[in-house]
């Protein structure tokens, strides 16, 4: 899922313009389960801002990303100036698509793929670059979790099982030993990795799936 | 300064009884609820009270005696988030919570005093 943080409140305060009616708008899938932008934290940050002064209101819709649930929320959406949106870049970019007229901020700071490790702790696990090799790696993606990204691991920086970039991580390159050895399929480490193949990554600007089969 | 004080039922609310029975009050003004579990206390519900009156003090069982095991341990993670969301958003109001129980209101007298920004 998308990981994304709250941005700090001061930040937020200064998107808003005074007396202005305010719409927090919360996303029900991926920030709500990672606790930054549900119908919860969108409560909440409408009942700070009121504090503060501000006419607010605050609904959830399913997902920001997909413009028929924006829609949904339109009438409510017409009685405010602005709106501060608690989804992740992708909503934020969905909602302005649908309402061309509204000012929208972002409230949160969108930051990673991942997945949550314990309560309060997620941690990142795709990078999106468009060709997973999972597979090879013991199932744990070397371009995302090893610090250098190396398909040829471990660098000479691993040290009783960490990184050396970020201490307080594991070692990707550890971690793709363990779990091959349990499988009892090390050999495939002899297989040297080539130079991959970055067109499908995000380095050519954005990128578009078509898929002609499902198209109208 | 206009203050609601929510109370559990198994120690903070008749901990919040004595203590408005035994002397005069601290604040211009102070409604005493009571509830099952401070448990049950959600942010939300803080931010709600406190668009309506200048302070909060929650009353509940002690951390390691709670009745209902972790009412008191959930509640004091959430006030402490709350305080710390109104302090980033220099908003001048506060949440406070008395461990207590129900025989005893030194622990809310303090916390009082806190809430007046006289602490001891």
């Amino acid at each position: 899922m998308i990981i994304a943080e709250r941005k700090p409140i001061k930040e937020i305060l200064s998107f808003l313009g005074p007396g202005e009616k305010i719409l927090v708008l919360g996303c029900g899938t991926c920030v709500t389960v990672c606790m930054s932008g549900g119908e919860k934290e969108a409560r909440e940050l409408s009942s700070l801002l009121r504090l503060k002064g501000w006419e607010t209101k605050d609904l959830t819709v399913e997902r920001q990303c997909e413009p028929e649930f924006n829609l949904r929320a339109r009438e409510e959406i017409a009685k405010v100036d602005a709106i501060v949106s608690l989804a992740c870049g992708v909503g934020v970019q969905a909602l302005a698509e649908c309402f061309p007229e509204k000012k929208i901020f972002p409230g949160l700071n969108t930051t990673f793929m991942g997945m949550p490790k314990e309560q309060g702790l997620w941690e990142e696990r795709c990078w999106g670059c468009g060709n997973c090799i999972v597979h090879l790696f013991g199932y744990v993606c070397p371009v995302t979790r090893c610090a250098k990204s190396l398909l040829n691991g471990p660098c000479g920086g691993s040290k009783n099982g960490k990184c050396e970039v970020k201490p307080d991580r594991d070692c990707a390159w550890q971690l793709i030993y363990d779990r091959l050895k349990k499988e009892n399929r090390l050999e495939v480490l002899y297989a040297l990795q080539p130079p991959r193949d970055w067109s499908t990554s995000r380095y050519g600007g954005q990128r578009k799936m078509i898929r002609e089969d499902v198209r109208l | 300064m206009r203050v609601v004080a929510l109370g559990c039922d198994k120690s903070g609310y008749p901990a919040l009884l004595r203590w408005g029975e035994e002397g005069s009050l601290p604040f211009d003004e102070v409604k005493i609820f009571s509830l099952p579990c401070l448990g049950l206390v959600t942010e939300e519900v803080i931010f709600r009270i406190l668009e309506n009156s200048d302070a909060l003090l929650l009353a509940g069982c002690p951390l390691d005696s709670c009745h209902n095991q972790k009412g008191s341990q959930g509640v004091y993670l959430k006030v402490k988030r709350v305080n710390s969301l109104l302090q980033e958003a220099d908003i001048p109001k506060k949440v406070a919570i008395a461990f207590v129980t129900s025989g005893k209101v030194g622990e809310i007298e303090k916390v009082s005093e806190e809430l007046l920004g006289r602490e001891k």
